[in-house]
């Protein structure tokens, strides 16, 4: 399945730093964004994503790949369930990047429209910043020091939020 | 070669190996010109301005080197998250062709000082403000840039009490929990029952004054949740006022006491409600639920009364499970329990344990029946009176096109010609006598069926009805006992490990399955074009210790972050 014939009809993406990638349809397919624009037939030859860089795209297509070499899970019946385990583990692997690199394949996926890895990335930054002190937390998201909150802001915030910090 | 050394280096040299330079990194615009006019570097070493040209040469080359470093770094060096600095060892091995150990080594040194890393960090915000305009990706804190949905959604997988402790963060995540449209209330995020309460109250009454709908709420109320009667009551009172789409209540029985928490159906009334799970409670049902728009239903380890009319009542319901549930009989008159409903298209009943005579089932549109494990209760006594055992389950379907019964009871199925059914599963143990004549009868009417895996007692000796077989399975008879989770917490884990113990191999031998010439021809005679897979023992038995173990690991895993968190907590204390 994973074998791609030369007869598959191919799509190449291009990223913001005007690397090319060349891949399948069916795996362009996972991005609902994609899919829509190939169904809409406004997709030329070259797909450009002006706002994300090869890295996170290389990435992104990686996660693709995989997804779309996987047997979808129908309603209709239980899928094989060494192929599921099979794919957590890979998510799993996948998620194990750095903070900025998610948060760029959060956007860009959000922006692709693709769901799966919408939900794997926020559920890996939840993680993350699960149990951690709001300080902990401004240091794994990076919060821009410019929206910090005034320390008599900051104060009234507790104050009226008393009940959720022991 | 490195770079420095050719930035040290006499001019002539530096002509020289301007050409490696070039091939081992990206080229940099501005370079290529330089190198031009530097190929004529003999004539300008003459002239009277040589050291001004040859200081240029050097700062240009500096600039160049740095540009690339920039460019490796972002190719090949990557944080480890977990400790937040680089991954030396990683770098190491992802060290290029044409640079030699010792120079990579400089690098990571380079890269692994505090002080580059800082000067980096200010560079690549400096080189983001000027290109602000072109590009709308801000590098620093894309996250507060995030789309609300995003937010809320990356919020959804927290308590809601970290989604309120968040509002100090900063003032773009200052009002964000009270706008939230998930609401996950965990008791086990609070210390004390009181506190809990005092925190859902607090939530819900800031929340009351917003018209916001909320999307999904779940409640899990922990073994030492007193009034949860009280609690669940102004959450649902909340959620359905809010239109609420989703709702989970999962509640943790206290063994021992006598009153477990029974869900009024009056409470259940809600125009809005999709989706709801329901697990470890009582719902004993003396009037009708009124959900509507209710398409998902699931019951794990529910006790119900008398709740056929429910299932009944939810008009849209499209997708039914019972898991662990006890069902009771609908009244003293009646001795069945039953599933009467034309839109349902998915039954799953998952080791239900049946106090009833007899379970009947009628559903038309019905495409997907899952059965595990239907107990045939033997007559019992359960809380002083006595229960028949359940004599039947009868199922009237017409269109079901996937077919799926484990365990060793045989439902009996009356399907109007299996024109449909597409794919059966039939892991049948030890079949009774009574259950072979149905099994033959299921058989004989899979026309269309293109998917069929057997265990291999079901196989029986008669002429192959199949016409459109594309893949046959045979699975052996599972060896294996599940392992429950909670083996971790009591017992040392070598002793979890060795539930497994490694089969004799003359064992093994005699569970290899025997599948004889007549049997294969049997099932794939009409269907030439099928393929068919043997599953054997060793695969079947890695498939659930790969489950197992994943399993293992997450608990394993949840352990451990608990008992870092508890570490980090004592020893703030202790500080």
């Amino acid at each position: 399945m994973s074998t791609s014939s030369s007869s598959s009809k191919k799509i190449v993406l291009k990223s913001a730093d005007n690397e090319t990638f060349e891949i399948d349809e069916i795996v362009a397919l996972e991005s609902q964004a994609i899919k829509n624009m190939i169904e809409d037939e406004c997709a030329d030859n070259v797909i450009p994503l002006g706002n994300i860089d090869s890295k996170t795209l290389s990435k992104i297509i990686e996660y693709c790949k995989k997804h779309a070499e996987s047997p979808k899970k129908d309603d209709n019946a239980d899928i094989d369930e060494k192929a599921v385990e099979d794919l957590k583990s890979f998510d799993a692997e996948f998620a194990k990047v750095d903070m900025p690199l998610i948060q760029d394949i959060l956007m860009a996926a959000n922006f692709l429209n693709i769901d799966n890895l919408i939900g794997l990335m926020c559920r890996t930054i939840a993680d993350r910043i699960k149990g951690k002190t709001p300080e902990e937390i401004r240091k794994i998201l990076n919060i821009n020091k410019n929206d910090l909150l005034s320390p008599e802001q900051e104060a009234k915030a507790r104050e009226e939020n008393s009940w959720a910090f022991d | 070669m490195s770079s420095t050394d050719v930035a040290r280096s006499t001019a002539v040299t530096v002509a020289v190996r301007i050409v490696p330079l070039q091939t081992a990194y990206p080229p940099v615009a501005g370079v290529a010109s330089l190198i031009e006019t530097m190929f004529n570097l003999r004539k300008h070493m003459e002239s009277s301005r040589w050291t001004e040209i040859y200081e240029g040469i050097n700062n240009h080359l500096q600039k160049a080197y740095n540009t690339n470093k920039a460019s490796f770094k972002a190719k090949h060096w990557k944080i480890d998250p977990s400790t937040g600095t680089y991954d030396v060892e990683a770098i190491r091995r992802a060290r290029p062709e044409e640079i030699t150990a010792a120079d990579w080594d400089k690098y990571i040194q380079f890269w692994n000082d505090p002080r580059n890393l800082a000067r980096a960090a200010q560079n690549r915000l400096n080189r983001q403000k000027s290109l602000s305009g072109k590009r709308l990706v801000v590098e620093v804190d894309r996250l507060s840039s995030l789309p609300d949905d995003l937010i809320y959604k990356i919020l959804s997988y927290v308590d809601t009490l970290y989604s309120v402790r968040l509002s100090v963060l900063s003032s773009r995540w200052r009002f964000i929990w009270i706008s939230m449209p998930y609401l996950n209330f965990s008791s086990d995020e609070h210390i004390s029952s009181s506190r809990y309460h005092e925190f859902v109250n607090n939530v819900l009454s800031v929340r009351c004054n917003n018209k916001i709908d909320v999307s999904s709420v779940s409640v899990m109320l922990g073994v030492n949740v007193t009034n949860r009667g009280l609690l669940l009551n102004s959450i649902l009172e909340y959620a359905f006022s809010h239109n609420v789409q989703q709702l989970t209540i999962r509640n943790f029985r206290v063994w021992g006491s006598n009153r477990d928490l029974q869900i009024p159906p009056s409470l259940l009334s809600s125009k809005s409600l999709k989706h709801l799970k329901i697990i470890g409670t009582t719902v004993d049902c003396h009037s009708y639920w009124d959900l509507p728009a209710l398409t998902t239903l699931h019951l794990d380890g529910v006790i119900l009364y008398k709740c056929s009319s429910i299932l009944t009542m939810c008009k849209n319901l499209k997708n039914l499970t019972l898991e662990r549930c006890r069902v009771f009989k609908r009244d003293e008159l009646s001795d069945a329990f039953t599933i009467i409903n034309s839109q349902l298209l998915s039954l799953t009943l998952k080791k239900v344990v049946w106090h009833v005579d007899f379970v009947y089932v009628n559903t038309p549109q019905l495409k997907n029946l899952i059965l595990v494990d239907t107990s045939q209760l033997e007559a019992v006594v359960y809380y002083g009176r006595s229960i028949s055992a359940l004599s039947g389950v009868t199922i009237l379907t017409r269109d079901l096109t996937y077919l799926h019964i484990k365990g060793s009871y045989f439902p009996e199925l009356c399907l109007d010609g299996f024109c449909s059914l597409e794919k059966v599963d039939l892991c049948i143990s030890s079949p009774q006598k009574t259950n072979v004549h149905k099994i033959r009868y299921l058989l004989q009417r899979l026309h269309s069926v293109k998917s069929l895996a057997l265990s291999e007692e079901v196989i029986s000796h008669q002429p192959s009805p199949f016409h459109s077989l594309k893949s046959l399975k045979i699975y052996p008879l599972q060896g294996l006992k599940p392992l429950e989770l909670q083996c971790l917490r009591t017992y040392p884990l070598n002793s979890s490990l060795e539930m497994f113990p490694t089969q004799l191999d003359e064992e093994q031998e005699a569970m290899k399955i025997k599948l004889s010439a007549e049997v294969t021809k049997y099932l794939l005679d009409s269907s030439s074009n099928a393929t068919f897979t043997m599953v054997s023992h060793e695969e079947a038995r890695a498939i659930k210790i790969t489950k197992v173990a994943h399993r293992l690991m997450a608990a394993l895993w949840k352990i451990l972050e608990e008992e870092e968190a508890f570490n980090k907590t004592k020893r703030a204390n202790v500080e």
